[in-house]
């Protein structure tokens, strides 16, 4: 109760909620943007975190990313694009009734529930993380060494269409991430002798390149194709109230299903959101409406993937290991801001914790209170030209690069790795196994060595504690769940 | 996709046989501990072998690459002028931002990238260009003490 109290104390002074606002209000502007994700839009707060407490810093990032998953419903339900690759099971119904001239409604039924997926993950988060934590505080480097092996096979998850690229993207990271001292030995590794080198890339302009210049790169590529533009008036927001008691039988099994989803590594809220249309579609008595404006079809998906935001904090709060590509950039963001997911966390820095869940619980409030009060801003955001958004976007970048370090050599480094990540992203590599590489190599190699030393060089150990052949276990499911799920097409085809 | 693929493949293997044989030099494993070689050999063997898996798998669709055309057509010279063009303002930028400062640099930046990316309302240009670095500059150099380059006469 003490810890809800002070949790609540710190989300509700005015200046860290303003915080939270920004973030989550940020968030739903990204989401909503075609072409901005909430992995972009977290990097581009990043270059802001660094002067806030960290605290402060992780409830912004909070409430961007759930108000980036819930803002990839506008554009999906006004203009049939959504905004972010969770939102695309929103289109399938929400588009149609906006069609119709229902927008209103169907942006107020993806808000509300979005708020109740959101309510119930961040409920699973509360009482699911800090019990998982507890465990692997008993963890020794045996058991991180496997469990971040295991970090490594959200690769396969996370490859997009080549699973070969996708453990080449992830080499690709993991080859930046040795360049610079070793931390074991103090060794220095692939600098050269260029001094800029001994300290390996930095995290922020490498991120930035990948994510925010590599995607204003896509961008400059799609010009002279326009995007769709609503133009209707968008009026009465609120289901009815029978209609709200048919779409809580939709809301509260796809919520959990969203949360249960977002918990397993390397799944998503694309996933969730078409498992749970798909489940709503079967239950439904008229599954013939679904693909034509049925408000459940917008329920089910948007239940979900943000249902999916709270279960994803799981493994990366209580076991450092990011659930998807959105919580693999966030666990960078945190760790650029000074922070380090993991059971230590709970146990060091309990204060931040509690902040964390009040915060990501009233972020689900906020996105009800935007989501219902400007429904009728939406098309205007989706309006905003491509011409001056991304340019504005570069200025930001090359701010954001320069200012952690205050060197135009993290600029350089910043447009260097963000036409690198073009022409990687063209040809079919995923930039996420990219940012896990960097991330976990380090801790595994780190882990590696401190197991071998502790052992005496004895290389059995790492297959001698039961967690850490569970862990092994699992991560082979994983591969071989990934091989099957990107065998299956081809078999269908 | 093909050919690119086995370009992108063979950078990524002789990378890797570089990385691999630079790592040769590093400290010999110690009896007790990793050695500083272990690592990097590891992601550089890892590497060598999946590129190898890219490289032999397009290498026999080559022959039967009809997209290489059609991908050619795809990056049109219009967007590899935007691309060019794009690269060298970002690389320009970085050069001289720290000769001519922030405030001078940063609003023919944004300015240049909008013309880039198609804005033909010169009157946009200008008010965007200025506005954006005017507004980063309060942010960064006034709220978050941010030194930025400045131009060496003022």
């Amino acid at each position: 109760m003490s810890a809800l109290i002070q949790g609540l104390q710190f989300v509700f002074t005015p200046i860290n909620f303003l915080f939270l606002f920004i973030g989550t209000a940020g968030g739903i502007v990204v989401g909503a943007i075609p072409g901005l994700t909430g992995s972009v839009g977290i990097i581009l707060l990043l270059p802001f975190l660094f002067y806030l407490q960290p605290a402060v810093a992780l409830i912004m990032l909070a409430g961007m990313f759930c108000g980036a998953i819930y803002g990839g419903s506008i554009s999906a339900i006004l203009i049939s694009t959504p905004g972010t690759p969770s939102a695309a099971a929103t289109v399938l119904d929400g588009y149609p009734l906006a069609q119709k001239g229902e927008a209103g409604k169907a942006i107020g039924v993806a808000t509300i529930a979005s708020t109740f997926g959101g309510i119930i993950s961040t409920l699973c988060l509360i009482f699911i993380a800090p019990q998982l934590a507890r465990v692997a505080l008993k963890f020794g480097p045996e058991e991180y060494f496997a469990l971040m092996v295991f970090g490594l096979t959200v690769i396969a998850s996370v490859s997009g269409a080549s699973l070969v690229k996708g453990i080449l993207s992830g080499l690709f990271g993991l080859s930046i991430a040795v360049i610079g001292i070793d931390p074991i030995s103090g060794y220095d590794r692939f600098s050269f002798g260029i001094p800029n080198l001994m300290t390996g890339f930095p995290m922020l302009p490498v991120l930035i390149g990948l994510f925010a210049i590599t995607q204003i790169l896509v961008e400059l590529q799609k010009i002279g194709n326009p995007l769709e533009i609503y133009k209707q008036k968008i009026k009465g927001v609120l289901p009815t109230r029978k209609e709200l008691k048919a779409l809580f039988k939709v809301i509260i099994p796809s919520s959990f299903l969203g949360t249960f989803i977002g918990i397993i590594p390397g799944t998503g809220g694309a996933i969730a959101s078409f498992m749970a249309y798909n489940e709503a579609r079967r239950f439904s008595k008229d599954k013939e409406s679904f693909g034509e404006g049925n408000i459940l079809g917008i329920a089910a998906p948007e239940a979900a993937n943000n249902g999916t935001t709270g279960g994803a904090m799981v493994p990366l709060l209580s076991l450092g290991i990011p659930g998807d590509v959105v919580t693999s950039v966030m666990l960078g963001a945190l760790m650029l801001v000074g922070l380090r997911p993991g059971p230590l966390m709970f146990k060091q820095n309990p204060e931040i914790i509690n902040a964390l869940f009040v915060g990501f619980m009233t972020a689900q409030f906020l996105i009800l209170a935007l989501g219902l009060l400007s429904v009728r801003v939406f098309p205007a955001i989706l309006r905003v030209p491509s011409s001056i958004l991304f340019p504005v976007i570069l200025a930001l970048c090359f701010l954001g690069s320069f200012s952690l370090g205050n060197s135009i050599y993290d600029m350089f480094v910043a447009l260097i790795f963000g036409i690198i990540g073009f022409f990687l992203r063209k040809y079919g590599f995923a930039m996420a196994p990219i940012i896990l590489g960097i991330i976990l190599g380090p801790l595994a190699e780190q882990n590696l060595g401190k197991a071998l030393i502790i052992s005496h060089g004895n290389w059995g150990t790492l297959f001698n504690s039961p967690i850490a052949l569970f862990f092994y276990a699992i991560s082979l499911a994983s591969v071989s769940y990934s091989l099957m799920r990107m065998k299956r097409p081809h078999k269908q085809h | 996709m093909a050919k690119a693929n086995v370009i992108i493949g063979s950078i990524f293997f002789l990378l890797a046989l570089l990385m691999f044989a630079v790592a040769l030099d590093f400290p010999k494993p110690q009896v007790s501990g990793l050695s500083p070689r272990v690592f990097p050999q590891f992601v550089a063997v890892c590497t060598m072998v999946f590129s190898a898996m890219l490289i032999a798998k397009n290498v026999r669709l080559l022959g039967a690459d009809d997209t290489s055309a059609q991908e050619k057509k795809k990056l049109d010279t219009s967007f590899a002028a935007r691309f060019s063009a794009f690269s060298a303002a970002g690389l320009l930028y970085v050069l001289v931002i720290d000769k001519i400062g922030y405030l001078i640099a940063t609003p023919l930046l944004i300015a240049g990238a909008m013309i880039i990316f198609n804005e033909k309302r010169w009157y946009r240009v200008l008010l965007v260009s200025v506005f954006t670095t005017l507004v980063l500059y309060i942010l960064f150099r006034m709220v978050f003490r941010v030194p930025l380059p400045r131009n060496p006469l003022w």
